[in-house]
């Protein structure tokens, strides 16, 4: 419950008004923490930047819950493209061994194959992700949620604490 | 509407991240040390690693580990050792690099073989030691260990036993006796194709018809179609030859096998006699076959550590400086690989300078007291240190007993072969046990040393482990065991009963053991050659007290052999004979006719061109 009312003051703190382009910023940014190994530097500076920018924090909540399971399930294609990345392209070795003897750099984990494949999927799928997202969430807005707020049982939820649960996720 | 990109409102939660980030590191920075410590020592020794607690001073760049167990992956409720305090000196700027670069590193307190309180058996050891600890168990199962039985002593021996198909001879020789018939077969109908009869007997004729002609009887036509013809004949002669020749070639070569078959089957009734000893089981009782029946699977357990530790070592501190593939943390989500890329003249990912520790020994042993070992240069990236890993153990302070510990190497792994050596003595140590099953009784080593002398090169090894120690106790195991009686005596008198008494007699009166152990050849398969006095005191007891027996036996076992294998032997020798002078003999034959009539022939020749003879 206190961690539901932190999340409530923190959406209102950091989103009163969000667009659908926001929206899905922010589940796309979201994304990385669901589908990289959550412990890596990476992840703290994409939160930090999730905090700054003005993207839809409810989001990216959204984003990390939703592709935590889809991160599992792709653990061993993201393994197989970190190895490959890793290894199996000599031309890529040089740009490997600079960022390995580089400071900082090299705390980033790159160099571990599923890391490497996870952050390579994201950033590949960032673009797609995001205007796949933008368009669900504008089609949701004109379309499901005005004939949802008309129900009789929108009504009830809303009038109950369920619904702020529902408007952590609402645009 | 224009959307704003930054929240300025986030910079102060953005701030209170930094400063949670901050705190969790200040509070658990120690436990993740520790947690690391653990994590790593555990995949690098195959077993848990225990830290009691961890202290990190970063800007004096020190870290001290208190409590250190590190559990003996052969025996999960034993430490290997255990350190009371670790003082480690590192450089910070390494670190960004995520390299950890420990210049000295002292070590207080340390003790060996320290009892657990729970298993430190891991449930998933790491890729790199599983692999390592199942090809030496792979090895040590594949490991030719002569076994021995006295079952058969003092036994009748039954000469039946011994059947004409359990003798490899009599496969040997059935399969040599139709090889040289089909051979024999072979080649007669061979020079049956040739077929030089006609040939032969046609030219023959031609020189019986110009036996005695001359120029004048034929006239002069007559006389040149007369040499033609001879000529001709002459040459075909010849070329007959040539192809007989071939063939009698072909002959010896195939008579050449037979008889290295033949050969072959003296090389198998040896074996076949030693196969019918261990069918009525009777034991050898020379020396160097007892060592290995003995103490084999003894010294293979003893050593399996010394090349655990040597693949480990290979693996952990590879040659060369190409990218390197290790496992990944542990996690809730997969581990994956991390890869290395190290570089000429930057920091290697692990280094340990210099690691000074000092050793107790604790009790009354002979092995009580202080010790001193340095350790220099261990490296995850030898070839970026240059150096080789050194290491040297010895007493500083006795507290009882002699001052027999020495202990010292160098790994090298810097180049592109790798070279190992050490060597090593280590007296007061508490031997284990040795059942010798097959003799019913239990060897005792009792405290004594040990002696190592270990060179590898590349992937060659050759290793030398010897045990030895003066005070050994023996037991007597198995359902008629008695009392321990070392005088000699009693078992005297029992001697003639049992084959074990006679065993219990020699062993018993000896004090003295050293067991001696050579590994040789791959580090991947190294044989094994075992020696010990035991074995031939053994030996030599054993042939003493039971050589008229034993010969006997051996006489009977040789002469069923010999009678089972007699007929087939000698249908083998025939076959291979009657292949032999049949063929030769008709090759020959034919070739000496056919030599003949050319002979007759250029005489004919001869004496139509008017040159006389």
């Amino acid at each position: 419950m206190l961690l539901l009312k932190f999340l409530q003051s923190l959406v209102k703190a950091l989103n009163s008004e969000g667009t659908p382009g926001q929206v899905a910023a922010g589940i796309a940014l979201g994304a990385v923490f669901g589908l990289t190994p959550l412990m890596n530097p990476h992840n703290l500076v994409l939160f930090g930047l999730a905090i700054v920018l003005n993207v839809s924090f409810p989001g990216v909540l959204l984003g990390w819950a939703a592709f935590v399971p889809l991160g599992f399930a792709l653990d061993p294609v993201f393994d197989v493209l970190g190895r490959a990345l890793l290894v199996s392209i000599p031309a890529l070795t040089p740009l490997w061994t600079w960022a390995y003897n580089t400071p900082v750099v090299a705390l980033t984990n790159f160099n571990n194959t599923v890391v490497l494949g996870s952050v390579v999927v994201w950033l590949l799928s960032l673009v797609p992700l995001f205007l796949l997202l933008r368009w669900l969430v504008a089609k949701y807005r004109a379309a499901i949620y005005t004939r949802l707020q008309r129900t009789r049982l929108f009504q009830v939820v809303k009038a109950s604490k369920v619904y702020n649960l529902y408007t952590l996720f609402r645009p | 509407m224009t959307v704003r990109i930054f929240r300025w409102q986030g910079v102060v939660p953005l701030a209170l991240l930094l400063v949670l980030v901050g705190l969790l590191y200040w509070l658990y920075a120690d436990r993740l040390v520790e947690r690391s410590v653990e994590r790593s020592g555990a995949a690098l020794v195959g077993a848990r690693v225990d830290v009691d607690a961890a202290d990190i001073r970063l800007t004096d760049g020190v870290v001290m580990l208190r409590g250190l167990a590190v559990t003996n992956p052969d025996k999960p409720l034993t430490n290997l050792f255990e350190a009371d305090e670790i003082a480690l000196n590192l450089r910070v700027a390494p670190l960004l690099e995520k390299k950890v670069i420990i210049d000295t590193v002292a070590v207080r307190g340390m003790r060996f073989g320290t009892a657990r309180r729970e298993s430190g058996a891991l449930d998933r050891p790491s890729e790199t030691s599983s692999e390592a600890r199942s090809a030496i168990r792979s090895w040590q199962e594949r490991l030719p260990v002569p076994s021995l039985s006295l079952e058969g002593l003092g036994q009748v021996v039954n000469v039946e036993a011994i059947t004409p198909d359990s003798l490899a001879t009599l496969r040997t020789a059935r399969a040599l006796v139709s090889a040289a018939d089909s051979a024999r077969g072979e080649w007669l109908g061979r020079v049956q194709q040739l077929d030089p009869r006609p040939a032969i007997d046609s030219a023959a004729a031609l020189a019986q018809r110009l036996q005695g002609q001359s120029l004048r009887t034929l006239g002069l036509a007559g006389a040149r179609d007369a040499v033609a013809s001879a000529r001709r004949s002459i040459q075909e002669l010849s070329a007959l030859d040539d192809r007989l020749a071939g063939l009698q070639r072909g002959v010896d070569s195939s008579v050449l096998r037979a008889r290295s078959g033949l050969s072959d089957l003296a090389e198998s009734r040896r074996a076949d006699y030693r196969y019918a000893r261990g069918l009525v089981k009777l034991p050898v009782f020379d020396a160097p076959s007892l060592g290995p029946a003995l103490f084999g699977r003894f010294a293979a357990e003893q050593a399996a550590p010394v090349l655990y530790w040597l693949r480990l070592a290979e693996r952990y501190m590879p040659p060369g400086l190409e990218a390197r593939l290790h496992q990944g943390p542990g996690r809730a989500r997969r581990a994956g690989h991390t890869v290395a890329f190290p570089k000429r003249e930057t920091l290697p990912r692990f280094l340990v300078g210099l690691a000074e520790l000092s050793l107790e020994i604790g009790g009354t042993g002979v092995a009580a007291g202080d010790y001193a070992a340095r350790v220099t240069d261990v490296t995850t990236e030898p070839a970026l240190v240059g150096r080789p890993l050194t290491f040297q153990a010895g007493r500083t302070g006795g507290q009882v007993g002699p001052k027999t510990v020495r202990v010292g190497g160098s790994l090298d792994h810097g180049g592109p072969v790798i070279r190992d050596s050490a060597a090593g003595f280590v007296s007061g140590l508490a031997l284990p046990s040795v059942t010798l099953g097959p003799l019913g009784v239990e060897l005792g080593l009792g405290q004594g040393g040990v002696d190592l002398v270990l060179a590898r090169s590349g992937d060659s090894l050759d290793a030398r482990l010897a045990w030895a120690s003066n005070a050994v106790t023996w037991n007597r195991i198995g359902a008629n065991a008695t009392p321990a009686d070392t005088t000699g005596g009693s078992v005297a008198r029992s001697l003639a009963r049992s084959v074990e008494d006679i065993v219990w007699r020699t062993v018993s009166g000896l004090r003295d053991v050293r067991i001696e152990a050579r590994l040789e050849g791959s580090l991947a398969r190294p044989r094994l050659s075992v020696g010990s006095n035991v074995a031939r005191a053994l030996a030599d007891g054993l042939r003493t007290q039971l050589g008229a027996e034993l010969r006997e036996a051996e006489a009977q076992v040789r002469a069923r052999v010999d009678a089972l294998m007699s007929e087939p032997m000698a249908q083998a020798q025939t076959a291979v004979t009657t292949f032999e002078t049949e063929v030769r003999d008709r090759v020959a034959a034919e070739r000496a006719r056919l030599e003949q009539v050319k002979r007759d022939l250029e005489a004919r020749v001869r004496a139509l061109a008017g040159l006389g003879g």
